[in-house]
């Protein structure tokens, strides 16, 4: 039988597993368990990127999971709220010791809202300091609104863009998915961005067409680099990752 | 006030707003200095003078605020016969059974009397892991139970209600209902109240303004208690929706819904609470989120009433909504599990209504809702914990605490409920209690039935 394994891709440099293990749904677990849940996805299915965050209570998870592995194996994402500059410092020192990590792969400037994006400058200078100081590997920002992922491309020191995509442009805010998609667009090819997706099943309320909707935003992988879905399981891992191969198994086929 | 550390412990909590992101940390060690959370990390070392609680093989999770206890009623509600056919009195056993064995309770009881079975309530509720209640209660309950609160080290906000008798609404064999709004010295009821409140102001046992349902309390005298709790700034606990006899005053009198009622002339606002709403409407739901009121509602009892509270219908309504124990026991352990049955049933979805939903309303949501730090265990917080032991056979596995603690945990497993950094219950047994407890309140209940068969109540 052939292994699922996930493809590995890049993001900002860094070999990643085209699909990221959203880990908010693990949170109902004990951090011993869920570490499991994350490790067996690591070591079972090649899915080494697990995006994370202090806000999602699955930070214990993740930290769980990293003790279980060798840490240059696993590519974390985590974010911050931080608009000022010691804010910043405070809240990447707290995601490290969360994580009982000396690093962190990617941070990402957090749900950022329309209009916010200027004020952040203070703490993305912090971020990319400490990234020079070898705490980050890398900066990046998440957002709802397709105006924030049109500008974040300009700003200089952002490279990763992280955006809702799914294809009934649930928990956007204020406007398209087309907007989006431009947005993702102009980031990936124009600014040389990388770029992952979140919410590609919308929390669930895509479920009853999973295929059809993983489908619809794969459409789009000129634009994306990585695929983040939530999951509370390697079922829905394994369900999920089948579909993505299989997806790109055929791009491969017609473009051969 | 003293040092505690919790060594080696499990920690569950909501900590944060917008996710209702619950958040586990095992091995973990919880500092706790004159009453707050001061530190929680992994391997705190002891301060010297610190008593320590071995939290291996424990989870500790944040003490419990019912925001509607009814603590007498508690009591003697527990009488009420199932097999009893209430639809000629609304389909609720209270007027018929409940309320008027509470009148006369409150009619004959010594203080003495009505202390022991008072005191079975805060137990219980103690013992049960809460470490705070809103009580709705009698004018003549409220120095009793506040007493018992400072004896047992129990945050409380007692509501003691201002109505135009002072009694609660009967109906006679018949079925007739009491006529509850005779006149009355507003002014005066208010006076009291406001001296009541004042005397309490800043202390751990403090006094709202409790105001009856719309069948028992005028307008003009819920107007004045909403202002009275305006410049005292506290909170008005009403009672309302809980059962279709005060819809039905409510249409005949004001022609329309008690919310609209109250809402309409001013009565309610942030600071309002309106408890019961077992059958408030989407409605008058709307017209409470845009007074921007808060609700509490009672799982158990709706249950018992075999009703199904709107819980959900008041979250999709987007209230904030709370929950507490109303006429039934106390245990808010039971009242977590009630809810959730009740909100699958209501919406018909097994996902609705989850573990951690009821964990919110019962922890961190009060805190939030009435502004106090209470409810998480994070730094900074107040150290209102409870600890259960889940090393016992029937919490294996133990891989999901919020459901483990919602669905399976019961009062017995409690080993410790700490209120502000002191410890008030150990191995079950609140600290506060008297031996002579259980002798005390079989004396005054005995005297309690006697009287309550004489006069017919039974």
């Amino acid at each position: 039988m052939k292994q699922l394994r996930a493809r590995t891709v890049k993001l900002a440099g860094e070999d990643v597993s085209q699909i990221a293990f959203g880990t908010e749904h693990i949170n109902q677990y004990l951090p011993s368990f869920s570490g499991k849940i994350l490790r067996d996805a690591a070591v079972l299915h090649n899915v080494v990127f697990w995006d994370t965050d202090n806000c999602y209570g699955s930070q214990p998870a993740v930290a769980a999971g990293l003790s279980m592995l060798p840490r240059e194996m696993i590519k974390v994402t985590s974010k911050t709220y931080a608009d000022t500059y010691d804010e910043a410092y405070e809240s990447v020192h707290k995601i490290l010791h969360d994580l009982h990590t000396p690093y962190i792969d990617f941070c990402l400037m957090h749900g950022v809202e329309k209009g916010r994006l200027k004020y952040k400058m203070p703490a993305l200078k912090a971020l990319r300091e400490m990234k020079e100081q070898g705490l980050i590997r890398h900066v990046g920002l998440s957002t709802h609104y397709p105006s924030v992922a049109h500008a974040a491309s300009e700003v200089e020191g952002i490279e990763i863009l992280c955006t809702i995509f799914n294809r009934k442009g649930f928990w956007l805010d204020e406007g398209t998915i087309d907007q989006m998609a431009a947005a993702l667009d102009k980031a990936h090819n124009k600014y040389g961005l990388s770029t992952y997706v979140i919410k590609t099943l919308a929390r669930g309320d895509l479920l009853d067409d999973i295929r059809g909707a993983l489908r619809w935003v794969m459409d789009y992988h000129d634009s994306i680099d990585v695929y983040n879905i939530g999951y509370a399981g390697l079922r829905e891992l394994r369900q999920d990752l089948q579909i993505v191969n299989e997806y790109f198994d055929e791009l491969e086929g017609t473009l051969k | 006030m003293k040092t505690l550390l919790i060594q080696n412990t499990t920690k569950a909590t909501f900590f944060n707003d917008g996710y209702n992101a619950v958040n586990f940390l095992q091995d973990v060690d919880i500092l706790i200095r004159d009453g707050i959370i001061e530190k929680i990390d992994y391997g705190i070392p002891v301060p010297e003078g610190a008593e320590v609680i071995d939290g291996t093989g424990k989870l500790v999770f944040p003490g419990m605020t019912n925001c509607w206890s009814q603590s007498l009623l508690s009591r003697v509600a527990r009488v009420i016969a199932e097999d009893w056919n209430y639809s000629r009195f609304d389909d609720t056993p209270l007027y018929a059974r409940a309320y008027p064995i509470v009148n006369i309770a409150l009619d004959v009881l010594s203080d003495e009397a009505l202390s022991a079975i008072l005191e079975l309530s805060v137990y219980e509720a103690v013992r049960s892991g809460t470490t705070m209640t809103l009580e709705y209660c009698t004018e003549r309950e409220l120095p009793i139970y506040l007493a018992l609160c400072k004896k047992y080290d129990l945050r409380t906000i007692a509501f003691p209600m201002i109505c135009n008798t002072g009694r609660y609404p009967e109906v006679d064999a018949w079925g007739n209902y009491t006529d509850c709004l005779q006149k009355t010295d507003e002014a005066a009821k208010v006076s009291r109240l406001k001296k009541m409140i004042e005397a309490q102001q800043k202390t751990d046992q403090c006094v709202g303004v409790g105001v009856g349902s719309v069948e028992t309390t005028d307008l003009s005298l819920m107007k004045k208690a909403a202002d009275l709790a305006c410049e005292m700034d506290t909170f008005m606990m009403g009672q309302i929706n809980v059962t279709k006899r005060e819809r039905t005053f409510c249409e005949e009198r004001y022609h329309t819904t008690p919310a609209a009622v109250m809402i309409n002339q001013g009565i309610c606002g942030s600071h309002a609470i309106l408890a019961g709403n077992l059958l408030s409407d989407h409605e008058e739901r709307q017209q409470i989120r845009q007074a921007e009121t808060n609700a509490v509602i009672a799982a158990q009892q709706s249950l018992l009433d075999a009703r199904i509270t709107p819980f959900i219908g008041f979250l999709i309504d987007d209230v904030t909504t709370m929950c507490g124990s109303g006429r039934c026991s106390p245990n808010m352990m039971k009242e977590m599990y009630a809810l959730t049955l009740s909100g699958k049933v209501e919406s018909g979805l097994r996902h609705q209504m989850a573990a951690h939903d009821a964990f919110y309303a019962s922890t961190v949501g009060p805190g939030k809702m009435l502004g106090i730090n209470t409810g998480q265990v994070e730094e900074g917080f107040m150290a209102d914990l409870v600890i259960i032991d889940v090393s016992k056979p029937q919490h294996i596995p133990f891989t999901m605490p919020v459901a483990e603690i919602v669905y399976a945990a019961d009062a017995s497993d409690i080993t410790h409920v700490i209120r502000r950094g002191k410890t008030i219950c150990k191995d079950g047994v609140p600290l506060g209690a008297e031996e002579s407890l259980k002798e005390r309140a079989t004396k005054a209940f005995e005297y309690l039935w006697d009287e309550v068969r004489k006069r017919g109540a039974i």
